[in-house]
């Protein structure tokens, strides 16, 4: 674990500050794009009590785009690579093969340092532009949900780039499928704001329990245990079935 | 001596098309194993179910003791591989690909870097280890390659056509090492340039149409084609009554001609003497040798054969 956590990393960094632009700053500015798509329009519109009303659910959807897309790139992009581009497919084949659990893990793990990290970057900046203090955010009840939450979407990007035939296929996958998913359940939206029906098409979604979860958590640091329970057991499944279509054969 | 590896009817099948029938092989340990076949036989399929990077629709295999089917992880550790086509990852450097690789089989820092330092000292890439892939000639991608396929000290070395295309410089590097270092691994080799199997092999496997057609040491293999031997003949200038002459003469067993060279298979107890003396003064010179790897060859894969 500790040979192949410790070559990915070094790529993985390697990369990171040589495309520092393209899979660093882009990531973490859709979030703050994002963030002030939304905030300026709410701003000129609401009274300033409203705005502080809606602010932290603003910065929340601001750190849960970013996670969403450095997870996704990361995870996806590297297994559509291992899977397909030659190069790395024949190194990994025959050094430690991605069908070990070390390798899965090791992954998942950059993943998830890399997508926390841009989240902290993207919270201290909209801390810095709105001033929205760090007490409002209940970090404390919301973090299993976050942890839970970036776990279901490596696990979701592990299966989408094992399966990817095209590397433009992966940009079309989050556009077309996984941002729209996160969209309908509230992410920047608020649930059936544009159609009465989306609240009861939302339920049915993958990300329904997380995020109205982490809603509750992050907002009124109220945990619900019930979605929490439920997460959990989704985070298991989705684990599973990544582990599944990776058919992990043990490390040796 | 020991045995690396050893398969034993080994069948794959892509659908109905049949890319290995029942191949059977053993490889000893610190031996060179070359593999040479027509474009198609099976040759790099053979190489992939041995790294296993392929599985055997059926058959069996055991590398180092270790079986082919179970123990796939194991075994890979064993494997330097170095495939036919180059690969690399293409957003690091050529020292960052063998870093990355070093790591991967969890070689330290220090020594992975001593390793490393070595070999490119060794094979003479030092200016160009912190270019990318894409910046560097195909020699010095191949070369570092070979580098990787060697750096993590592997009992196993996979080799499929390492210096096809290469230059002189960049052959003779390889194969001194391969050479020099020839008891630190059981090495199997494709390749489809003859005289390097003939100057590097212990043993060779001919395929043709996914079987093996030959296996053996070079003068095991020539030891098959004993009832022949070759006349190469140079003559001053080719007549038309040539021909009629080699065809009415005993013990010529088939010939070619090219320009003015012949190359006559005789029976072995035709003297070379008896040959040259049919065409007199015209013989600017005449070699009577062994049939070479490349006569074997032609011969076992129905080519364009000795015996014409």
């Amino acid at each position: 674990m500790n040979n192949v956590f410790s070559a990915l990393w070094f790529r993985e960094i390697t990369i990171y500050r040589r495309q520092f632009t393209t899979v660093g700053l882009l990531p973490m500015l859709t979030g703050v794009i994002f963030f002030f798509m939304f905030f300026l329009p709410y701003k000129s519109l609401l009274s300033a009590s409203e705005l502080q009303h809606v602010l932290p659910a603003l910065v929340l959807d601001a750190m849960l785009m970013t996670l969403l897309i450095t997870i996704y790139e990361t995870t996806a992009r590297f297994y559509w690579e291992a899977q397909r581009s030659s190069g790395m497919a024949s190194l990994y084949e025959m050094g430690r093969f991605q069908r070990q659990p070390s390798f899965f893990f090791a992954q998942a793990a950059i993943a998830l340092i890399k997508g926390f990290m841009h989240l902290a970057v993207v919270w201290l900046i909209l801390w810095f532009l709105t001033e929205m203090s760090f007490a409002q955010m209940n970090v404390q009840a919301s973090i299993i949900f976050f942890l839970l939450g970036a776990i279901q979407i490596a696990a979701l990007s592990k299966i989408i780039g094992l399966f990817v035939k095209h590397v433009e296929s992966l940009s079309k996958m989050l556009y077309v499928g996984l941002l729209p998913l996160m969209l309908i359940n509230g992410l920047f939206l608020v649930k059936g704001s544009p159609l009465a029906e989306i609240p009861a098409i939302a339920y049915y979604l993958p990300p329904y329990n997380w995020l109205t979860g982490l809603d509750a958590a992050f907002l009124s640091g109220t945990v619900d245990y019930g979605f929490l329970l439920i997460c959990m057991i989704e985070t298991i499944f989705l684990g599973w079935l990544a582990a599944t279509f990776f058919h992990l054969d043990g490390d040796q | 001596m020991a045995v690396s590896i050893t398969l034993r009817n080994i069948i794959k099948k892509y659908g109905d098309s049949v890319a290995l029938n029942n191949v059977t092989m053993g490889v000893e340990k610190g031996h060179i194993h070359a593999i040479i076949g027509t474009t198609g036989s099976g040759k790099s399929t053979l190489l992939r179910i041995i790294a296993t990077l392929s599985a055997p629709t059926l058959g069996s295999g055991y590398i180092n003791g270790l079986n082919l089917a179970a123990r796939q992880n194991q075994i890979r550790h064993q494997i330097g591989y170095m495939a036919q086509d180059s690969r690399f990852e293409e957003s690091l450097t050529l020292m960052e690909n063998l870093t990355l690789h070093g790591r991967l089989h969890g070689i330290d820092e220090a020594d992975l870097l001593n390793r490393i330092s070595g070999f490119v000292t060794r094979f003479k890439v030092t200016p160009h280890i912190h270019e990318f892939p894409r910046e560097v000639s195909f020699g010095t991608r191949r070369i570092v390659e070979f580098i990787r396929a060697v750096l993590h000290n592997p009992n196993i070395l996979l080799l499929d056509e390492p210096t096809a295309s290469l230059d002189q410089s960049c052959k003779d590097l390889m194969e001194t090492f391969l050479r020099e270092q020839k008891s630190r691994f059981t090495t199997v080799i494709v390749s489809s340039n003859i005289d390097q199997v003939e100057q590097l092999a212990d043993r060779i496997s001919i395929l043709d149409d996914a079987q093996v057609v030959a296996d053996g040491s070079l003068s095991e293999l020539k030891e098959t084609d004993r009832e022949n031997r070759i006349l190469d003949l140079t003559l001053s200038e080719v007549q038309e009554q040539d021909i009629n002459i080699l065809d009415a003469q005993q013990g010529v067993v088939s010939y070619s001609v090219h320009g003015n060279h012949y190359e006559i298979i005789t029976d072995p107890d035709t003297p070379p003497a008896r040959i040259t003396g049919l065409f007199q003064d015209r013989v600017v010179k005449a070699n009577p040798r062994l049939p070479s790897l490349v006569d074997i060859f032609k011969r076992m894969i129905n080519l364009e054969a000795i015996h014409e």
